[in-house]
């Protein structure tokens, strides 16, 4: 901390550097990412005509039109299903993925490039390569399960199944980078208490038990609420994969699809309803933000660790 | 890792674990590349072999067709140019705006600090896709829409871009500026020659990161593009779908060729990524 006490003393005064950099660029935070968010809460409420762009003071009537608005609450029931099926599923997983590359010595890289490879490719091209995985007629899931003697599945047309179908892919394309935090959270327990664990002749199983898992308990939490805000800002695999072949609308069938992020586009973009869209927005960031707020808590912890 | 201390028959057992676990990691490999194999391999079928069934995993008559079809019936290549561009601006501007605010509040003292680091601290909390129907509003008014600009803009600087410079830059021993400074170079200076080189790989960690995250962004360029021409491959993607709704072979050279480009620039910087994700584990 040295160079503090230098710049007090030689160039706080004459040097205008760090005020020429970061007020430009203080600014532009302030222009693109604090005043859309007010903007957004202002039009969350308002009510903005779509053809003269004016918006009117409403108060809290958006709020409490979602408030009774059936699909809002479909829409919000889907988003806590396909956020808890992902959960349920990623943690283990990438838990046990982290877990054998964590003992291996050969083959790392190839197994972190494999896991790792869904995560960094686009999610409209995996909607794609999924699209026509999950095809009933001609794709190859019904063709795996006709192997198992497992019945015909419509995946994507069912009501049923469709966001579940798509809660797979996303746990498929997500595993590798939950893994990587998880291989962090292994790589920071001290080998010291494994070589104590050991002379204690304490079994693999105990060990896993007694130092692996309780250690890991920070960085499970952050995997956990790091993959629930993924899941609420799932959006480009759901939309591209649920558009109505007549209407070109997201959330078929029948809305089954429909998650929280995909209604406020849809309600956005597709019916030209700021407000609507706005306020579900602006639910959506309060949601995230709280996680966000419990992610920093946690990550506070990691990095003194 | 560890080696059991365990005696008599378990001795023999040892090696088992082991093998298993190399067993149970490379299946588990296997059937997370094979959608992506899928992908690669079926872009080079013809028409016939992607609806038959049993299907076939290569090709039998690999073909080309595919990828001349795809780059004649639309502008293919102006996709590719515009992701190309918007990504590498974007990533470039965004390495070095960031780096040199992360130096700033690293290393220097001023009027405000603690106030605008916390407020950028906290604009990692808010989600993009939040915010892009008012940054559409916002785009509009200024009439930008279909313009590079407005596909970069609003992705220049980024909280945790700041933060993670900050981190790292924070590490570097404030003597060696120290000792630039009574030599007399100006600060910017000091940024471009010591700070820069030596936080070599963060950058390529944010670079890298961002690359990946601009490449696949598809939210807002679909809001704010809808000319042809202007499309990144993502948004003509997401078209694609319903243009050729079951030309499956023409689907997969098209995710073939949005794949392409970001596994190459995985490979290189491999390290760096993992290093990033470890290191903060913050960004989606």
């Amino acid at each position: 901390m040295a160079i503090i006490s230098l710049k007090r003393k030689r160039s706080a005064r004459t040097s205008t550097f760090p005020y020429l950099v970061i007020y430009p660029a203080f600014l532009y935070v302030i222009i693109f990412i604090i005043f859309p968010m007010l903007y957004l809460l202002f039009l969350s409420l308002s009510s903005t005509d779509q053809f003269s762009q004016i918006s009117i003071f409403k108060g809290f009537d958006n709020y409490k039109f979602l408030f009774k608005d059936k699909l809002f609450w479909k829409s919000f029931r889907q988003t806590l299903y396909f956020a808890g099926v992902r959960l349920v599923a990623i943690i283990p997983l990438s838990l046990l993925v982290a877990l054998g590359i964590n003992q291996v010595k050969r083959f790392r890289g190839f197994y972190t490039l494999a896991f790792f490879s869904p995560v960094i490719t686009s999610s409209a091209a995996v909607a794609l390569i999924w699209m026509w995985i999950y095809d009933p007629a001609i794709g190859l899931a019904n063709y795996v399960l006709s192997l198992f003697d497992i019945p015909r599945q419509s995946f994507l047309l069912d009501t049923d199944l469709a966001l579940l179908s798509i809660a797979v892919i996303s746990i498929w394309k997500d595993v590798g980078w939950y893994m990587i935090i998880f291989l962090a959270g292994l790589q920071g327990i001290p080998e010291v208490y494994y070589e104590a664990a050991k002379i204690d002749g304490a079994s693999i199983l105990s060990r896993f038990r007694n130092i692996t898992l309780p250690l890991l308990g920070p960085t499970t939490l952050l995997v956990m609420v790091v993959a629930t805000i993924a899941a609420l800002r799932e959006f480009t695999s759901i939309f591209i994969m649920t558009r109505s072949t007549i209407s070109g609308e997201p959330g078929y069938p029948a809305n089954s699809t429909l998650t929280l992020t995909v209604y406020m586009f849809k309600n956005a973009f597709l019916y030209n309803k700021y407000g609507i869209g706005a306020s579900i927005a602006f639910i959506l960031l309060i949601g995230i933000g709280l996680m966000a707020l419990i992610q920093f808590r946690l990550f506070k912890v990691e990095w003194e660790y | 890792m560890h080696k059991n201390r365990f005696s008599g028959i378990k001795k023999i057992l040892k090696k088992i674990p082991g093998a298993l676990i190399h067993i149970l990691l490379f299946a588990g490999s296997i059937i997370t590349i094979f959608p992506m194999v899928w992908m690669f391999l079926s872009a080079f079928k013809p028409p016939q072999e992607i609806i038959q069934i049993p299907p076939n995993l290569f090709p039998t008559e690999p073909t080309l067709d595919n990828f001349r079809e795809l780059f004649t019936r639309l502008p293919f290549m102006r996709f590719v140019f515009n992701s190309l561009l918007v990504t590498t601006a974007s990533t470039i501007i965004l390495v070095l705006l960031t780096s040199i605010a992360g130096f700033v509040f690293a290393k220097f003292e001023f009027v405000g600090k603690k106030f605008m680091y916390a407020v950028i601290l906290m604009t990692m909390m808010i989600a993009d896709e939040v915010l892009v129907l008012p940054l559409y509003l916002i785009i509009t008014r200024a009439h930008l829409n279909n313009t590079y600009i407005a596909l970069v803009l609003p992705f220049l600087i980024t909280g945790f871009a700041v933060f993670l410079m900050r981190q790292f830059i924070s590490t570097i021993p404030s003597e060696l500026i120290e000792a630039a400074v009574i030599d007399g170079a100006g600060y910017f200076r000091i940024y471009w020659t010591i700070i820069l080189p030596l936080i070599g790989p963060a950058l390529a960690s944010l670079a890298i990161f961002n690359f990946v995250w601009m490449w696949n962004m598809f939210m807002w360029p679909t809001v704010v593009v809808d000319t042809e021409i202007m499309m990144t491959i993502p948004v003509a993607l997401s078209r694609f779908t319903s243009m050729y709704l079951t030309r499956y072979d023409l689907t997969m050279a098209a995710a073939s060729v949005a794949t392409i480009p970001i596994l190459i620039a995985y490979l290189i910087l491999q390290r760096n990524f993992v290093r990033g994700i470890a290191l903060t584990g913050l960004k989606q």
